[in-house]
């Protein structure tokens, strides 16, 4: 990697409206929050430049889009070319955390990546600052039996954090990092060769390496 | 026809009359009792100029029976053109009309002293034409209405007229004595339509008058002791400061246009003198062999062109502005009348708002005039509440004072009513759906303008129902989960709205679902509602002006989002339109599906300007002025502000992206409006002449009826289709 141009991640956070997409992205770039963030519309980013592993530097691009299910289906452009999608829902509310399935399922169909099996996502549930009265009843064996029966089984890495405390959103997004550049180096191996076949045989590989990253 | 001069004397005392109107009335009060029929007279004192043509009012009952009948008959004179050429002139000379300070009433001025005329045209069936003398001391003389239905000479000309077919004056306006009237005055003195105010005429204005399109005189600080107008040189200075602008403006629109034909630039827009110039051959010499001095004079125009955005920035935007942007937009296409037309005004004060209208609150000129000077200026923020009820339709503009308090009162009812459905229904609040409903409304309420010192949260010992309530207690005591009985205090959970006037927004959306039952609460509704909550601060008026708001919004929020893709497949027909080098640019960083627009379109530009800024440029869109989307053209204006950079910088679709989204609060209102203006009337104009073209050719140009359609001032309407079973509110 040494000697090529500065690599450019691109991460997409999606989740119901009101879990804290915008809080994240702002606490993890600018070290933030404010309680006058106003429900996205549309979609915008952010750029942060962090290093890797202590030598890769990268730039991560976080897009923030908009909670509204209706609002997906307009603009999805920003999809292409994703290389981590973060799915986040709200420690206090179980609808959210019942819909990242569907978040999944939308990414998936929006973005048309080339390995949809082992494509990287991580989950998050923001929001734990708040009384422990007000969370979700027995969340792990929920969030467990999400995974396991809507989000096909896979490990994906889990955080919970909060982004108005910043605790955990540091860590969160260095593992979203790092699986967006083995992503990233993906894609590069697919634009270098064209063979499917070919492409088949580096998913299969890189299905253990996924496994390596859930932390 | 000119006036013959008169030989016969006639003494001192006298006058003799020129043109007289019967049945003009005052009305100084409400009451019709109290109206006083008079003539409206001009007449010709001994020796005098057409200047010194006296402009009276005399009050009927105050005229001695043998010169009432003079008056009659010189009002039936003058039915036909030539009748007075056949009257001997003697028979036409009274005694001269004199200013009655008793009655308070009568009044005379001769021409030179007037220096403007409000001409309002009559409302078929509602109220009078009348016109209005404002003098050159600032004053406004008695308003004077006029009867047609009653003045003998109005009807029989009506009658001449309807025989000819010419119900309407050539100006296509509906023939009434004010038209009339104006007509002849304006055989005996010059009369130049203000351009500001269409409505009002300038008599014999001078130069500055012209410059400053000044529809009333200032009134005079001091008032002076009758005496003719003092002359006025014309502003030497002014001049020069005008010339100067000129010249800088057209250095300026250099800098917009690249570099290396800067001198090429020189040659086809600049002035004469600019031009023999660079003509010389020395300068030419420099021009063609040295890149340099071409680099050299791009930097100096760029410096100019800061130089002037500096200056606009300090003095607003000026006239000087609006043709710099004109000729950046290729100002050849438009004619000078139109420019002169766009620009920003004043906003409309209170005193003005309420000049609009008669004794019994109703409007005395048109709704169109109204919109106009609201398109052009905005209103003040004190009357925006009054002004946006009408804007919005919940007023129709031709109500009186009572017929407003009639509808608001009903609506207050209506809404109430429209509440206690979901108040009152314990089985809907316990479903699914309305559960979820709430939870989205109430999650982006308390997301909403929380800056705003109305929306900051109050001490918990604040009881809701007190502040400011125009809610009946019984509905407020029993509307379900009153938030101030809520033990948390935590004043950023969603289910816990501590403000009253957030609650009051929760409630209207709300009850809005009731109104609307297939739309639902969708991200973006809470942005609307505010500012109308804001402003009128009162519940009920809030829903039902929202409701309105949300006949044209609604297409923004259905469920397939296909009014939110046929408004953007618009604006990009629209682009490639009018600016075909911008969208080939775009087209390179694949941002033709213009999803920058999104946001902007949505929330008619909430998030991109500052909140005084959203209310002035949301109350332009509402008069529909031009079109029903003009809020299109305002995006075009964004986009032609800045396609100079994109064009330069911007390469891919994320950079396009970021740079529009961060011009959010960075915009110059005013300057974007004049800008979308222009870019409207090039438009128009350019549709007109493709239109004209076509004509004559067997090879045409399509106008796509999207574009087509953004001539229209019709709202477009969209409505949700009914919700199918079992499907949420996402």
């Amino acid at each position: 990697m040494s000697g090529r141009k500065k690599t450019l991640l691109k991460v997409i956070i999606l989740g119901d409206s009101g879990v804290g997409k915008t809080s994240l992205m702002q606490q993890f770039v600018n070290n933030k929050f404010s309680h006058q963030y106003k429900a996205t519309i549309g979609a915008d980013f952010l750029t942060k430049d962090i290093t890797i592993d202590g030598n890769k530097q990268v730039t991560l691009q976080i897009w923030d889009t908009a909670g509204q299910e209706r609002f997906q289906s307009l603009g999805v452009a920003f999809y292409r070319g994703a290389d981590c999608c973060v799915l986040c829902y709200d420690v206090t509310n179980e609808k959210s955390l019942n819909n990242l399935s569907s978040w999944k399922d939308e990414f998936l169909v929006q973005s048309n990546v080339s390995n949809p099996q082992d494509f990287p996502f991580i989950i998050i549930g923001n929001k734990i600052d708040v009384d422990e009265n007000k969370k979700i009843s027995s969340l792990s064996k929920k969030l467990n039996n999400i995974t396991n029966n809507q989000l096909g089984g896979l490990n994906y890495p889990v955080f919970e954090t909060s982004a108005k405390d910043a605790i955990n959103v540091e860590s969160a997004f260095e593992v979203v990092a790092k699986m967006a550049l083995q992503q990233e180096e993906l894609n590069d191996a697919n634009g270098n060769d064209v063979s499917d076949d070919y492409n088949d045989a580096i998913n299969i590989h890189l299905e253990g390496d996924s496994g390596n990253c859930a932390c | 026809m000119a006036p013959k001069p008169r030989k016969k004397s006639i003494l001192s005392d006298q006058v003799e009359l020129v043109y007289a109107k019967s049945k003009c009335y005052l009305h100084p009060t409400s009451s019709k009792i109290d109206n006083v029929a008079g003539y409206l007279t001009i007449s010709r004192g001994p020796n005098a100029t057409n200047n010194d043509l006296l402009v009276s009012f005399t009050i009927e009952s105050t005229l001695k029976p043998e010169e009432l009948k003079i008056y009659q008959q010189a009002d039936l004179d003058d039915i036909k053109p030539d009748a007075s050429k056949n009257t001997p002139e003697n028979q036409r000379v009274v005694s001269k009309p004199h200013t009655s300070v008793l009655l308070g009433s009568n009044f005379s001025i001769p021409i030179s002293f007037i220096y403007s005329i409000q001409v309002r045209s009559p409302s078929m069936g509602m109220w009078y034409g009348s016109i209005v003398v404002n003098t050159q001391d600032g004053e406004k003389l008695p308003i004077v209405f006029f009867h047609d239905d009653e003045s003998p000479s109005t009807r029989a000309r009506q009658k001449v007229r309807n025989q000819n077919f010419e119900t309407f004056s050539e100006s296509g306006e509906l023939f009434w004595g004010g038209v009339e009237f104006m007509q002849v005055l304006g055989d005996y003195c010059h009369l130049v339509k203000s351009t500001i105010e269409p409505s009002v005429y300038l008599v014999n204005p001078v130069t500055d008058d012209l410059r400053n399109f000044a529809p009333f005189k200032e009134k005079a600080k001091t008032p002076k002791p009758k005496a003719s107008p003092p002359f006025q040189l014309p502003d030497v200075n002014k001049f020069i400061a005008t010339a100067k602008w000129k010249v800088l403006e057209t250095v300026a629109t250099f800098s917009a246009k690249t570099k290396n034909q800067v001198i090429d630039l020189v040659e086809e827009h600049a002035p004469l003198p600019i031009r023999q110039l660079v003509n010389k051959p020395e300068v030419q010499k420099i021009g063609n062999e040295f890149e340099g001095a071409r680099v050299y004079l791009a930097k100096w125009a760029a410096q100019v062109k800061e130089e002037a955005e500096e200056s606009q920035k300090r003095f607003q935007v000026n006239d000087e502005m609006y043709s710099i942007i004109n000729k950046e937009l290729g100002g050849e296409i438009l004619t000078d009348q139109e420019i002169s037309k766009t620009g920003r005004r004043e906003e409309i004060s209170k005193s003005e708002w309420e000049s609009f209208f008669d004794f019994s609150g109703r409007l005395r000129i048109t709704a169109s005039e109204v919109k106009d000077r609201i398109f052009h200026g905005g209103v003040s923020p004190n009357i925006r509440g009054t002004v946006w009820l009408f804007l919005l339709g919940v007023y129709p503009w031709d109500s009186s004072s009572e017929d407003r308090e009639v509808i608001r009162r009903s609506l207050s009812t209506q809404y109430d009513e429209l509440k206690l459905k979901w108040v009152n229904d314990e089985e809907k609040r316990a479903s699914e759906f309305w559960k979820d409903q709430k939870h989205r409304i109430e999650k982006d309420i308390n997301r909403t303008d929380r800056n705003l010192p109305l929306f900051k949260n109050k001490k918990r010992n604040v009881s809701i129902s007190a502040i400011g309530s125009n809610v009946p207690p019984v509905v407020r005591e029993s509307s379900p989960e009153t938030p101030d009985e809520d033990e948390n205090d935590d004043e950023f959970d969603v289910s816990n709205i501590t403000n009253p006037h957030l609650y009051k927004m929760r409630e209207i959306l709300l009850t809005f679902n009731e109104y609307n039952e297939n739309l639902g609460y969708v991200q973006g509704m809470t942005d609307l509602l505010s500012p109308l909550y804001v402003i009128l601060q009162d519940e009920s008026l809030a829903f039902w002006s929202f409701t309105k708001f949300m006949d044209r919004m609604e297409r923004n929020f259905v469920r397939d989002q296909s009014g939110m893709k046929k408004q953007m497949l618009t604006l990009n027909q629209l682009v490639l339109f009018m600016l075909p080098n911008l969208f080939k640019h775009l087209e390179k960083c694949e941002s033709t599906d213009l999803f920058f627009f999104f946001r902007m379109l949505l929330v008619w530009f909430k998030r991109e300007f500052e909140w005084d800024d959203v209310l002035r440029l949301w109350e332009v869109l509402f008069t529909d002025y031009y079109s029903s989307q003009h809020h299109l053209f305002f995006a075009l204006s964004v986009l032609s502000d800045n396609e100079r950079i994109i064009t330069q910088n911007l390469r891919r679709f994320d950079e396009v992206l970021k740079y529009m989204n961060d011009l959010s609060m960075r915009m110059n209102l005013n300057k974007l409006l004049v800008r979308s203006e222009l870019l409207f009337l090039r438009f128009r104009r350019m549709i007109d002449i493709i239109d004209r073209e076509n004509n004559s050719k067997s090879d045409k140009n399509e106008i796509s009826p999207d574009l087509r359609q953004l001539l229209s001032r019709e709202l477009v309407i969209q409505k949700e289709v009914e919700r199918p079973e079992g499907v949420g509110g996402g």
